[in-house]
């Protein structure tokens, strides 16, 4: 093994909990996101003669994993509707009220559209509005009124959701 | 119920690995299924075979004894030299495109015109290959003449050159609008939803209001 690919290795490794993370939120099923992991660990060795450091790597790295895991979706919806996160809803107990609300709120962001997915996954990493702009190409306050939004429909959703379960 | 208040619940789930295989062969097997890679390989394929076939037409071109099939051979080796370079560039331009460091916005953007152009050119090949398919019809009905027809087969063959002409193109134009909205429906129905949402994405990213 070169070293640079022991070097793409080891800063892979440091980061790989990122890459779990978009896997987790835009794939459907196990082998999806299996299938994921595996495309954007190539995409981001294609890439990585590329990088220049003139960003962080975690940021090149999110960029690279967020346009991969956006056009990966493609060929997985033509077949059915997205319901990741429906699982968990179902298969799991309800004992704990605050698990309860993390189902329901993992549902919700898993309704979200791709690009208001990745803005919520750069605010749970506690991304500043700096880097989320960097990272999705957009201006700092389109991010904020995006934010802002996505996190009020999240809520109406997940109190609309609670309601119709506990009336049913 | 706040997202703030679930935050390390989320993460918590999100963090969870999803995969147990080794991270070591991404190096050495990068086999892609992604859709810019097998477009991309696809491309690639075309313009080779392309490449491998020019010289072989040309050389028939140059060497048939028949008139006809100097010409279809002739043309397809133009058609062919023209195609390959643009194919190649649309390839090149995949090739540019996944070694980019883009954000998000930048690479749905790049990624929608790539789609597009490869849309149109598909199209454009298609409608293309009628015309010169038809000259290769023709230029066999030339090159090897049936000689032993029956008499109603020879009367039908009687026609003024007008007529056959009219015939002629009245074929090709038919074959070309059918060529055209097959071609349409199944480049459609390959990328049209995808292309669909992914402007529609970047309409919202434009106007968050």
């Amino acid at each position: 093994m070169s070293a640079s690919e022991q070097a793409f290795l080891g800063r892979i490794a440091e980061h790989e909990r990122l890459i779990h993370k978009v896997c987790r939120l835009y794939a459907d099923d196990p082998a999806d996101r299996e299938d994921l992991f595996q495309e954007i660990l190539c995409q981001a060795w294609r890439s990585y003669a590329g990088f220049r450091e003139e960003s962080r790597f975690s940021t090149w790295l999110y960029r690279v994993a967020l346009n991969t895991a956006i056009t990966h979706l493609r060929k997985k919806r033509r077949f059915g509707d997205n319901a990741v996160g429906q699982d968990w809803v179902r298969n799991e107990t309800q004992a704990d009220p605050y698990e309860e609300e993390v189902q329901l709120m993992y549902a919700a962001i898993n309704r979200l559209s791709r690009i208001d997915k990745a803005i919520i996954l750069l605010y749970l990493e506690d991304c500043s509005y700096e880097d989320m702009s960097e990272i999705m190409g957009m201006s700092v306050s389109n991010i904020g009124v995006r934010l802002n939004r996505i996190r009020k429909r999240l809520k109406e959703d997940c109190e609309h959701q609670k309601s119709a379960r506990d009336g049913s | 119920m706040d997202l703030d208040a679930l935050k390390s619940g989320i993460n918590n789930r999100l963090e969870q690995p999803v995969t147990v295989m080794s991270r070591t062969v991404v190096c050495k097997v990068p086999r892609s299924r992604g859709l810019l890679i097998r477009l991309r390989r696809n491309l690639w394929i075309e313009t080779a075979l392309y490449l491998l076939c020019t010289p072989f037409m040309l050389f028939e071109a140059w060497r048939s004894e028949n008139f006809s099939m100097t010409i279809y051979n002739a043309t397809f080796s133009v058609v062919m030299f023209l195609l390959a370079p643009v194919f190649a560039r649309l390839a090149g331009r995949i090739t540019r495109h996944i070694h980019a460091d883009h954000s998000v916005q930048e690479g749905l953007n790049e990624l929608l015109d790539i789609l597009k152009t490869y849309q149109r050119r598909y199209l454009q090949f298609n409608l293309l290959m009628v015309p010169v398919c038809m000259i290769y019809a023709v230029a066999l009905v030339i090159a090897f003449p049936v000689t032993d027809m029956g008499n109603d087969q020879a009367d039908t063959l009687r026609l003024a050159t007008w007529q056959i002409w009219l015939i002629f193109i009245g074929l090709l134009g038919i074959l070309m609008l059918t060529t055209w909205y097959l071609s349409r429906w199944w480049i459609h129905w390959l990328y049209g939803r995808f292309i669909r949402d992914l402007e529609a994405e970047l309409k919202s990213v434009d106007d968050p209001e």
